[in-house]
């Protein structure tokens, strides 16, 4: 946690010179990978921007509370991740936390069963464009949004993502799961959308219309 | 929990089961040193040949969204902006 202000040690004018070193060479070198982190959770270049530099500011300001040798992306991660929720959450329209109830049903209402070939799929995965991945993302709670560009994207173990998102590892662990299997159903709905059929899987979902991908019967109709 | 999530027509699991085997599959992926250091279960994967078509599909979607999402252009005036800022701070 980054302490309050007041209980922080402030930095003198003796140790100015190292932190700003210390702060040059440990903190600036992760402006990348946090700018995406930013953009993602935003989907904004402006609000990313401030976003990055509200994070810096923050850091320097609480540069003392940060333990040398540490992991520091991490620990700017979750400056940001704190930043992002307390000022630019609230004015999104997505809802304060994930409705736990509501993706589980959405999860269980018989829209998830895969049983395509491997390759046909790869074959599917491969043909969606950047656009139709971030729509997709984006379309999922940010809470599963922010642990699947954590884990998939910056490539931060479990543990760092506990530390950064403030939940046990494993939370962190059944969290991807579910994020993954949404993020799933989200594509299987654009890959739909680009005229692969998507036939009904009768021994599971009878006269219904779910998703099924099934093996034999996908054939890409738009060729 | 009927229908609960991915599975595989055919599948010798129940669905519980292959929830619970596929979360551990991405854990797997992931590096998870928990479930890597899980003798037991890295033995069960590699002898079934169900787990190993689910890594491959777990495998597809994380590469996926890593290669699709991964490359972004940063602003050559963020850097700058940030040190401005940074100036101020320190008076």
């Amino acid at each position: 946690m980054i302490p309050e202000a007041e209980a922080l040690p402030t930095i003198t004018e003796e140790t100015k010179e190292a932190t700003d070193a210390f702060f040059e060479s440990e903190m600036m070198v992760h402006i990348k990978p946090l700018y995406h982190f930013a953009y993602r959770l935003t989907n904004d270049e402006d609000d990313a921007n401030d976003l990055v530099q509200d994070t810096y500011l923050k850091a320097y300001r609480f540069i003392t509370s940060f333990e040398r040798g540490s992991n520091a992306k991490a620990w700017l991660f979750r400056i940001l991740k704190n930043s992002f929720i307390n000022n630019y959450r609230k004015n999104t329209k997505e809802p304060t936390q994930i409705d736990y109830e509501e993706a589980e049903v959405f999860l269980n209402t018989g829209k998830a069963v895969w049983s395509d070939s491997i390759d046909l799929r790869d074959k599917i995965f491969r043909s969606l464009v950047g656009d139709e991945i971030t729509n997709a993302l984006n379309s999922l709670p940010v809470d599963f949004k922010t642990v699947i560009i954590l884990c998939d994207i910056e490539e931060f173990s479990y543990e760092e993502i506990a530390k950064i998102t403030d939940i046990p590892v494993g939370t962190v662990r059944s969290r991807l799961h579910r994020a993954r299997k949404l993020l799933k159903e989200k594509l299987a709905v654009y890959a739909r959308n680009m005229g692969y059929a998507v036939d009904n899987n009768e021994d599971e979902f009878e006269n219904n219309q779910d998703i099924t991908w099934g093996v034999e019967k996908v054939t890409k109709e738009a060729e | 929990m009927k229908n609960a999530g991915i599975k595989k027509q055919g599948s010798p699991y129940s669905d519980a089961e292959c929830e619970a085997i596929i979360l551990k599959l991405q854990a797997m992926l992931d590096q998870d040193k928990e479930v890597i250091n899980d003798q037991e279960f890295m033995e069960k994967v590699k002898n079934c040949e169900y787990c190993l078509e689910q890594v491959e599909i777990e495998k597809s979607l994380k590469e996926l969204v890593k290669d699709k999402l991964k490359s972004m252009m940063v602003s050559a005036n963020l850097v700058q902006s940030i040190r401005e800022k940074l100036h101020f701070f320190k008076g």
